[in-house]
């Protein structure tokens, strides 16, 4: 049993986070600089949002290519990413049941949790805006439409809520005003990763 | 039977002292408070003909203005006098009348009619006629596209179709010549009218029948615009009125009104003053309808968007209200359903009647039209503080301000038995 489970762990940390390369996507995400890593209240967060195309098992997640495909999938409740940006193919955000997946995106250290969600709302004076950029802000809301209002809007992983009601947990960050707020949103939204831990 | 006497003569009073008309003097000056003076400089009015004061003048052809608008240089002002079927075009230095655009077609001028369109979107004439286009339009709202070049002028009616059930037109104004270059046709009682922030777009909101007509401008040839895309706000609603008259004021669906676009052109924004009230927010790429913002008072009239605030006249109920625009369409965007609420809103009360209101360019302080109160209010946006007020000629409706923040122009409209009649211009000294 040991070994079998040793075997697996090797087989997931082999497959790591494989890069979006394949046939059917050009160029995906990696839209800016790399940056350093943000050190704040004991976190160390990476400055670049997540931009995976596959769990973590190397299953692939199902491209949402349409405003149709995306709310299609949230009334199936299925897995799916879609193009921050749809002109130039960059940057990904997921929907609430690739985030939630089982087979995982982020590996579970790197998850934003609710704890480190607070630490990040108590840290008043960061100036957000240094790190991050306008395709960053990009949202989708559940009709399927991509908007920027330039809101950063992170997926919050709260196994306490998770799967319960219509609202999923987002920490929201107004890349204008660097104000930064934890709200219920609707689970048809898109949502940007970092990784943090 | 005195006692009856006394009770007939009160209510005759009462009904006098309410329907009576302000005019105010030259010289008026907003009350005291250490922000904001507005003083009354000039005066162009169609109810007095001799005058004592040469900055306040006869001019007959002002007949129950309803919009004033700067050219976007600031040179001129134009003066929709909607029940005179005229633009007024003014200079602004000067504030002599520089030209007068007759909204009057007749078989003369037809070639401003492309192909002869009398109408678009299917929509029908209840009435019989030989040749729709020849009438005489009410000038109501307009907007400038292209820089400026061109000033857009919805007709409220033509004048033959008294229940303004009819499709209606919008004018194309060359701001060079002055001059009508074209008419397009709309839909019944087009009100105000918003051009996209990239120049692609106009949109013509039709308070007759809840939708929104919107014409493709990305060409630089006039002749060239083009409708692509009727938009329907929930509902239609039919022109089935009878024969007998009615008020479309009142009988309008939602009264869609308030028309701004998000200074980034993602969304249009569309008060509806009728109706269930609330603001309908529009895909500006699409002009996809995403649903409507409660929330906010009832009866929202004018939308105007400055810096990250969105600014809202609440006719009624008499408030000016604000909030940061990004939040309320990250709320709609974010949100299922057609209706949606949104409860951050930061209000004053002006006083009943809040029609128009326009905002120093920095956004620092707003201007109200109050109607009902015959006075213009000014309101300091950081806190929503109403900060003085100054009399006005009665009926006040549409104002803007100068591109310098130097003058404020406010019309006030005519009624029945008077009114305003008259286009006012008050200084602005922010100490």
């Amino acid at each position: 049993m040991r070994l079998i489970s040793v075997v697996c762990l090797l087989f997931l940390f082999s497959c790591g986070e494989k890069k979006p390369s394949s046939q059917d996507i050009d160029k995906v995400s990696t839209v800016k600089k790399v940056k350093k890593p943000i050190e704040i209240n004991g976190l160390v967060i990476q400055p670049n949002m997540v931009g995976v195309i596959t769990f973590l098992n190397g299953d692939k997640i199902p491209f949402a290519k349409t405003a149709n495909d995306w709310k299609k999938a949230i009334a199936l409740g299925q897995p799916a990413w879609c193009y921050a940006d749809t002109l130039n193919n960059k940057g990904i955000l997921y929907n609430y049941y690739a985030v939630c997946d089982k087979r995982g995106i982020q590996k579970d250290g790197n998850k934003l949790t609710p704890q480190k969600a607070s630490k990040l709302v108590a840290a008043k004076e960061i100036k957000w805006n240094q790190f991050f950029e306008m395709i960053d802000c990009a949202e989708k809301g559940p009709m399927g439409n991509i908007y920027n209002l330039n809101y950063l809007n992170l997926w919050i992983q709260d196994t306490l809520i998770q799967g319960q009601g219509k609202l999923s947990p987002c920490l929201i960050i107004d890349n204008k005003t660097n104000e930064i707020n934890i709200k219920n949103v609707n689970k048809g939204n898109g949502f940007h990763l970092l990784d943090i831990n | 039977m005195n006692f009856k006497l006394l009770f007939f003569a009160l209510i005759l009073s009462a009904k006098a002292s309410f329907c009576q008309v302000v005019h105010v003097k030259i010289g008026e000056k907003s009350e005291a408070n250490n922000e904001v003076e507005l003083v009354l400089k000039n005066r162009i009015q169609s109810y007095q003909s001799s005058t004592s004061n040469p900055n306040d003048v006869y001019e007959p052809l002002i007949n129950s203005p309803k919009s004033v608008n700067y050219s976007t240089n600031g040179k001129k002002f134009y003066v929709q006098s909607l029940e005179g079927g005229n633009t007024l075009v003014f200079d602004a230095i000067t504030k002599k009348k520089i030209k007068l655009i007759k909204h009057e077609f007749t078989t003369s001028n037809q070639n401003l009619f492309k192909n002869g369109e009398s109408s678009v979107f299917d929509y029908k004439y209840n009435v019989t006629k030989e040749n729709y286009n020849i009438f005489i339009g009410k000038p109501v709202e307009s907007c400038f596209s292209h820089n400026g070049k061109y000033l857009w002028v919805t007709y409220y009616r033509r004048n033959y179709d008294s229940n303004a059930s009819c499709p209606s037109a919008v004018a194309i104004i060359d701001t060079e010549k002055d001059q009508i270059i074209r008419v397009m046709p709309t839909g019944p009682l087009p009100k105000m009218i918003a051009c996209s922030p990239d120049n692609k777009s106009i949109v013509v909101t039709h308070w007759g029948d809840n939708t929104l007509g919107i014409i493709d401008i990305s060409s630089s040839n006039p002749n060239e615009f083009k409708y692509k895309k009727h938009c329907i706000i929930d509902y239609q609603l039919k022109m089935e009125f009878g024969s007998g008259h009615v008020d479309r004021d009142a009988n309008c669906g939602y009264c869609l009104r308030g028309t701004v676009f998000s200074p980034d052109g993602q969304f249009l924004l569309v008060g509806k003053m009728g109706g269930s009230g609330g603001i309908a927010v529009l895909d500006a790429i699409t002009f996809e309808l995403l649903g409507t913002v409660q929330g906010m008072k009832s009866n929202v009239r004018h939308l105007v968007i400055n810096g990250d605030n969105l600014f809202m006249s609440s006719n009624g109920p008499g408030f000016v209200q604000k909030c940061n625009y990004r939040q309320f369409l990250k709320t709609r965007i974010e949100n299922e359903g057609n209706e949606i609420n949104f409860s951050d809103f930061q209000s004053a009360n002006v006083g009943s009647g809040a029609r128009t209101i326009a905002t120093t360019s920095d956004g620092k302080y707003l201007f109200a039209a109050v109607n009902n109160g015959s006075k213009v209010a000014v309101v300091r946006t950081s806190d929503m503080v109403v900060l003085t007020t100054i009399k006005a000629d009665s009926y006040p409706v549409g104002m803007d301000i100068s591109p310098d923040d130097k003058e404020l122009i406010v019309t006030s409209q005519g009624k029945t038995g008077g009114g305003g009649n008259s286009v006012m211009i008050f200084s602005i000294t922010i100490k």
